[in-house]
């Protein structure tokens, strides 16, 4: 696979756009195009408000987030914030460490210290450095642990 | 709670009368199981004729019917408590409640009379909750008879409409009262003068934040009732706490640091709660 880099000054950083020429979509394809993704997100910084103030959190400073009482909910360790975009817009542009662990939330598998099986219910997540918790529904848990566990592997 | 602990005591002596009447025989049939469902239906019963919920009154009795009553008559369980659903359907109908909003109800207050202009507007005719409203008094906001108050959302006890904060949720008001039957139910409360939390939680998962709140100077009350489910509490580590707990088959834990310091302001905490599980997280 050949790599090549073009400049063009005359872009805006808004502009400027990764592409991946290919036949068919290898393994090897979409790890690039995973590994590209998580550059790219790795920069993003989410716009969330706390009254009247608006600020911008790195997505690793985020535990999870939650949709709850018509608003976004976006927990960090100290504090709770709130996000003017939908929770499937935000999981769409988020890393990939963080994962659906229910219909209205979303975690970062990063920050979990603990996940507390539970057979009868949804089970509990607990964080580093922090006394909150989250759920994971029993549907989406199967999901969270592969990732977790494909994180631990990749470590 | 009460009325919660003599349902607990009934269903207690159920439980021993029906292990007594096995023993001498009197009722030989009846396993060590059904026995204890028993007694759980004669609690579900109870909190059923207390709230007047007739699937919850019907369902266990028709339980204990089929167990008890006609366990030789050839009628299954299944059987029994289907036509139970059916009856407490039709009673509900013909008599039940209005419904409940199963997720939170605000409470703030505000004088009947419809003395109240629109936030104190000039010349603004008709307040808000009345005929023959009077309008604002000429922008310096109007009186409140605070022995004419009923409830309206969005208003504080002393009076004053509640203010909407940029990119969040409205204000809650001062006094939330938040119910939860069955399933997760999430809340955040907003309040810039907190005086009262009231969680009621039967058999679901309730979780509410201090998330935006600033606790009244004489500090606020939190009151929680929790039957079967689980209640977990987010409060700020900068608030004094102080609880009362009376806890029946379940667990209260608290986690995290509460404020030693003490000028900050009390939460007040009392929680009753039966064989559910009530969490206080400092954080």
């Amino acid at each position: 696979m050949k790599i090549r880099v073009e400049i063009d000054d005359r872009l805006n950083e808004d502009e400027e756009e990764v592409v991946i020429r290919c036949s068919s979509l290898s393994e090897e394809v979409m790890m690039l195009q995973k590994q590209v993704s998580e550059i790219v997100s790795s920069k993003l910084k989410l716009e969330v408000f706390k009254q009247d103030t608006v600020l911008y959190l790195k997505p690793e400073e985020i535990l999870f987030l939650e949709t709850a009482d018509n608003f976004l909910a976006v927990h960090t360790a100290k504090d709770i914030f709130s996000a003017k975009q939908r929770l499937y817009e935000l999981e769409e542009i988020l890393p990939s460490s963080f994962v659906r662990i229910s219909k209205s939330a979303i975690v970062n598998i990063a920050t979990i210290r603990s996940v507390k099986r539970n057979i009868t219910g949804p089970s509990e997540i607990e964080f580093e450095g922090t006394v909150k918790r989250a759920y994971a529904s029993r549907n989406y848990l199967k999901q969270l642990m592969n990732r977790l566990e494909e994180k631990r592997l990749n470590k | 709670m009460k009325a919660r602990r003599i349902l607990f005591g009934v269903g207690l002596l159920a439980l021993a009368g029906g292990l007594v009447g096995r023993k001498m025989g009197i009722i030989p049939y009846i396993d060590i199981p059904t026995i204890i469902l028993g007694v759980v239906c004669v609690i579900l019963i109870g909190d059923g004729l207390k709230h007047r919920n007739f699937f919850l009154i019907l369902l266990p009795l028709a339980f204990i019917a089929s167990r008890l009553v006609f366990a030789y008559s050839g009628h299954t369980v299944f059987e029994a408590m289907g036509i139970a659903a059916i009856a407490a359907a039709g009673l509900t109908v013909l008599f039940g409640k209005k419904r409940k909003s199963i997720g939170s109800r605000n409470r703030g207050y505000i004088n009947y009379n419809g003395t109240w202009g629109n936030n104190g507007a000039p010349g603004q005719p008709g307040g808000f909750g009345g005929a023959g409203g009077q309008g604002g008094a000429g922008g310096t906001g109007t009186e409140i008879d605070k022995n004419r108050f009923v409830q309206q959302p969005g208003f504080r006890s002393n009076g004053e409409p509640v203010q909407d904060n940029f990119g969040y949720p409205d204000d809650d008001g001062d006094n939330v009262v938040i119910e939860n039957g069955f399933g997760k139910l999430t809340r955040y409360l907003h309040s810039s003068n907190l005086k009262k939390v009231k969680i009621d939680n039967g058999f679901g998962n309730c979780i509410v934040y201090y998330d935006n709140v600033y606790v009244d100077q004489d500090g606020s009350k939190l009151e929680i009732d929790n039957g079967f489910g689980q209640v977990d509490v987010y409060i700020p580590p900068f608030y004094r706490f102080k609880m009362k707990q009376d806890n029946g088959f379940g667990s209260i834990n608290v986690y995290g640091n509460c404020s030693m310091d003490p000028n900050a302001p009390l939460i007040d905490a009392d929680i009753d709660n039966g064989m559910g599980k009530v969490n206080i997280y400092f954080g």
